[in-house]
């Protein structure tokens, strides 16, 4: 069956379709039609496909997924679907058409993101993206969520400017090029080590590297269920979209830049687990158990740096752990939107499987990671993977004990649904990317001696858990705020603006200056002078 | 026959507009719908002439007229790409504004006059547009100041009248250094045409004169420098805010700023030629300028409480792009600086044209009182949402695609810190116009508005005009692929025109 090419616009234009039919009286039919529009995604998926050229658009665009962007888009469709479906079917909240049409929006942007196939329909569909999240972000529209807002944004457009730049700076050199032959254009660029450097400074912001990541602790707690789901299991992924489709990876190595993010997603990592098990609010763990685990898809994108020979093995363990971890992880924030008493038990396989216990998907994701760092680096990572996926048990332990016991209140039968259809799906769906893509890590995956490794894990950071439980109450938890840094970083540049200020009345007292140019101090707000 | 029908159109075109004026002016303030129809008349007419011109120069033909004014120096009026960029995009504007202008001063005094003098001013920029000597074009470029001062000070109270004053003694000033360096210019070289790469006569003189040919080129790019708001000469522009939003509009999108802009281009590109002014040391200083200028415009921007302020000063940083288009001297940023010549004057009209709308329907003048404005007038605000992202250089719109090409062309000449500028300026444009798209959509209205009049949010001739406008800065850049987009029409303009940049 091959699909007529124009169909690759539908994944984008059926949840921006949908989102118009909100506002005016088909408004109960746009709201469904949302909720099956992300599946549209999969018509992507069917063979005999395709590339669609539409050269009077924008700079003339092109369309055409690739093997990481069928993979991404077996993820991103059914995901998006069952936000979108929680959403229209669950959402009492106010202004939920604001909602849902911001969902869309977001959607379709990351639907034209992951099928663009040139340089400026990539840049425009980031973008887009970026922007249509901080409606998502805000729409609790309190002091705390606008602050979470303005946080995302300043972040997001800050790294964005080094996007622009590093997209500039190719199209210089090869104009609108297709995304096919970008990492060649970069490659082989005159200023390569600056372009490198843009490129993962942009996208490190969306993949949460730390210290960038703090935006993410801020927004996942504060956005709705179904939104916090979208960012976290789906957006966090576009970075990694922007580097495969942008770094000269399988090009060139560059050892340096390489080892530099290698060591910033493995620390990522660490602390991100660190900081999330002292955080007191389910949805906060949950955003740096994402923070941890885009910390070691970080680190397969710098092995793939590192050494181009493994970039391939490298591409296909990377697709197969965002599938893995993208349904877990929508399935998990889903799941907190759930009241009932007992939706732990649907908290618990995708918890299991993000954990890595022997069996799930987990095990998967991790075996494509140890065999292509096995490749690169020798035995040298192996130890620090094994307390990576101790402590990531031991978040999870921490979210799970947060999360067990719901409000008690009724579930509409739309947001359980999503929720089990993406717990199902997390159970099936990475194994068959994963035979597609890595047979060999699925045949490794399922080795008995395998499974036993991968209990270790689990249940040394189980047994710390069941301690930490022993002892809790007993021992006090460290106080780290949302967000770690960020809060102190801005209370102190606030303090030393202040200071500053005093610093500088005082110095213009001191010289004898008491009567000042007029209209300087008159519009500060601050008390006179002496007061 | 058939050419020398074309031959006259430019002409045509031009009396078009004065005659309209001069009728407006005879019909007086009473007779509103015959004021009102000439208007439309005179204005869908000048539309009419000039898409015919580009199509006659789109068949190959030469449109041009010419009569002697004074002793060695003629009146020359030529129809080639580039004046027709100009002439169409000021055609275009000048028919949407007045639909808006006669909604917008419906009730107020003095409409003969605004509208006469609304007029001439179109048919001054045309000539500017369509000037195809150094003389021809400083008649018009000084008719433009002359036309333009009773539009800055219609409302007739003291900070008008302030205002028209800073006004006057800015571009009187500006028209003396133009003049004085026009009149050099034709002592030493006599008259010659504006031509595509730089008068032969002009590379002539350079040579045996430079240190003269350089004063008088920076005679002339001063002169044109005040209009087209170049730091330190772009003083004039927010003290003009006081003028009613259709002529902000129009002054700040299409009329005087672009004037200025155009002038650069003709100035750089046709009178001395790019290579002649590198040569001369001139265009990096230029180029230092429109960045300094682009980066200045936005700071300011930042601190100021009214929208008009915040747009005008905005305005001074977006219309160095072009400045620095032409400065950059590779084809691509020439292409980038001409289409954003269209791109700017499409945006700039759409949030001129929304702010009036928030004044005269809301009576609101604050960005902090446009809380929750959006679902008031979600029109409006959508139309100003999609050109402040253009603004931005977001993309599908058209500020993404003149940023696109301005810092590609930059490149091209080894300019990397121009990225920098680039991108500064995106972050800083993000930084005043988002906080005001979230006032607008997220925040909950905290005034009480006058409730709708009917189904629309505001008068209907309030509301077509930006709605068009808003879907042409869409259109831009979605459709920039296109031959017949504004980036298109650059194209065609720098491979014709200037095959040896």
């Amino acid at each position: 069956m091959s699909v007529p090419e124009p169909l690759l616009l539908l994944p984008i234009l059926a949840p921006l379709v949908a989102a118009a039919l909100l506002g005016g009286r088909a408004r109960r039919l746009g709201a469904g039609l949302l909720a099956v529009a992300p599946l549209t995604g999969l018509l992507a998926l069917a063979p005999g496909a395709q590339a669609l050229e539409l050269p009077w658009l924008l700079l003339g665009t092109r369309l055409a997924p690739d093997t990481l962007a069928r993979a991404l888009l077996a993820l991103t469709a059914p995901v998006a679907a069952a936000a979108c479906l929680a959403a229209a079917g669950g959402y009492a909240g106010p202004r939920r058409s604001g909602l849902l049409a911001a969902l869309a929006a977001t959607v379709a942007a990351l639907m034209g993101l992951l099928l663009a196939a040139d340089l400026a329909t990539l840049y425009f569909a980031y973008s887009a993206m970026t922007l249509a999240a901080y409606p998502l972000v805000v729409h609790a529209r309190t002091p705390e969520a606008f602050r979470a807002g303005r946080i995302y944004l300043t972040m997001a457009l800050l790294a964005e400017a080094a996007v622009l730049a590093a997209v500039l700076l190719i199209a210089a050199e090869a104009g609108n090029v297709a995304l096919a032959e970008a990492p060649a254009a970069v490659a082989g660029h005159d200023r390569r080590g600056l372009l490198v450097g843009l490129i993962l400074v942009g996208f490190a912001v969306k993949a949460g590297v730390v210290p960038l990541h703090a935006w993410l602790a801020l927004a996942h707690p504060v956005a709705p269920v179904p939104a916090s789901a979208l960012l976290s299991a789906l957006l966090v992924k576009a970075a990694l979209v922007g580097w495969w489709r942008l770094l000269p990876l399988g090009e060139a190595a560059l050892p340096g830049l390489g080892a530099a993010l290698v060591v910033a997603g493995l620390l990522s990592s660490l602390y991100a687990g660190l900081v999330g098990v002292t955080q007191r609010r389910p949805k906060t763990v949950l955003a740096y158990s994402t923070v941890s685990q885009m910390g070691l898809m970080t680190v397969l994108t710098g092995l793939a740096l590192l050494q181009p020979a493994a970039a391939p093995a490298a591409g296909a363990a990377l697709a197969v752990f965002a599938v893995h971890h993208g349904l877990a992880k929508g399935a998990l924030f889903l799941g907190c939107g759930l009241h009932g008493r007992r939706r732990g038990w649907y908290l618990l396989p995708p918890a299991l499987a993000l954990a890595g216990a022997p069996g799930t998907s987990g095990v998967l994701a991790k075996a494509g990671l140890k065999e292509v760092s096995a490749s690169v680096a020798e035995a040298a990572l192996g130890p620090l993977l094994f307390i990576l996926s101790a402590l990531t048990t031991l978040l999870l332990a921490r979210f799970l004990a947060l999360a067990w016991r719901g409000d008690g209140g009724l579930d509409p039968l739309p947001q359980r649904l999503a929720v089990l259809a993406l717990v199902a799906l997390g159970l099936v769906l990475p194994w068959g990317v994963g035979l597609r893509l890595a047979p060999a890590a699925v045949a490794y995956a399922l080795q008995p001696g395998v499974l036993a490794d991968a209990l270790l894990p689990v249940i040394a950071g189980a047994a710390v858990a069941a301690g930490a439980f022993a002892l809790r109450g007993r021992v006090g938890m460290p106080r780290v705020p949302e967000g770690d840094w960020i809060k102190p970083a801005l209370l102190a540049g606030v303090r030393l603006g202040r200071a500053a200020r005093r610093g500088w009345r005082a110095a213009r007292r001191a010289s004898g200056l008491s009567a000042p140019r007029s209209g300087s101090l008159r519009r500060s707000p601050g008390p006179p002078p002496g007061a | 026959m058939m050419a020398a029908a074309y031959g006259l159109l430019p002409l045509a075109a031009l009396l078009t507009a004065v005659a309209t004026a001069a009728i407006v002016f005879a019909l007086g303030d009473a007779r509103r719908r015959q004021r009102t129809f000439w208007n439309l008349f005179g204005a869908g007419t000048k539309l009419a002439l000039v898409l015919l011109m580009a199509h006659g120069v789109l068949q190959g033909h030469t449109l041009e007229v010419a009569w002697p004014a004074l002793p060695g120096a003629t009146l020359r009026l030529v129809a080639d790409p580039l004046a027709l960029l100009f002439a169409v995009l000021s055609s275009l504007l000048w028919l949407i504004t007045t639909v808006y202008a006669i909604a917008y001063l419906e009730g107020s005094g003095q409409r003969a006059r605004f509208f006469g003098f609304f007029s001439l001013c179109v048919a001054a920029t045309f000539g500017v547009a369509l000037a195809g000597n150094p003389f021809t074009f400083f008649c018009f470029y000084e008719l433009l100041t002359l036309a333009t001062y009773p539009l800055v000070v219609h409302r007739g109270h003291s900070a008008a009248l302030a205002a028209g004053r800073t006004y006057l003694g800015y571009t009187l000033g500006g028209g003396a250094a133009l003049l004085a360096g026009t009149a050099a210019l034709y002592v030493a070289v006599g008259e010659q045409p504006f031509t595509p790469g730089g008068m032969p006569a002009v590379a002539e003189w350079a040579d045996r004169a430079p240190v003269a040919a350089t004063a008088v080129l920076a005679l002339l790019l001063g002169g044109v420098a005040v209009k087209a708001a170049l730091f330190p000469l772009q003083g004039w522009l927010p003290a003009a805010m006081v003028a009613p939003a259709p002529v902000s509009a129009l002054l700040h999108a299409v009329a005087v700023v672009k004037a200025g802009a155009f002038g650069v281009v003709r100035i750089i590109e046709d009178t001395y030629g790019y290579a002649l002014a590198a040569e001369l040391h001139v265009t990096p200083v230029l180029s230092a300028l429109a960045a300094v200028t682009i980066v200045y415009g936005s700071v300011r921007a930042l601190a100021q409480a009214e929208l008009k302020r915040r747009l005008a000063f905005s305005t001074v940083s977006q219309v160095s792009f072009i400045t620095l288009g032409v400065a950059a001297g590779s084809q691509l940023a020439l292409i980038g600086g001409l289409a954003h010549l269209v791109h700017q004057g499409l945006m700039k009209i759409t949030l001129f044209f929304c702010a009036g709308n928030y004044a005269e329907t809301l009576g609101e003048h604050r960005i902090d009182a446009l809380n929750g404005a959006g679902r008031r007038m979600p029109v409006t605000s959508a139309a100003f949402t999609v050109a402040a992202l253009g603004m931005m250089g977001a993309p599908p719109l058209a500020g993404f695609i003149s940023k696109w090409y301005l810092g590609i062309g930059a490149l091209a000449q080894g300019q990397g810190w121009v990225i920098g500028v680039l991108v500064a300026s995106t972050l800083l444009n993000a930084a005043y116009f988002l906080p005001i798209l979230r006032r607008l959509w997220l925040l909950p209205a905290t005034r009480d508005w006058p409730a709708r009049a009917g189904r629309a949010e505001a008068h209907r001739g309030l509301l077509d005009p930006v709605l068009l406008t808003a879907t042409a800065v869409l259109l831009a850049g979605l459709l920039a692929a296109t031959p017949l987009s504004p980036l298109g029409w650059a194209a065609r303009i720098v491979e014709q025109g200037y095959p040896g940049l």
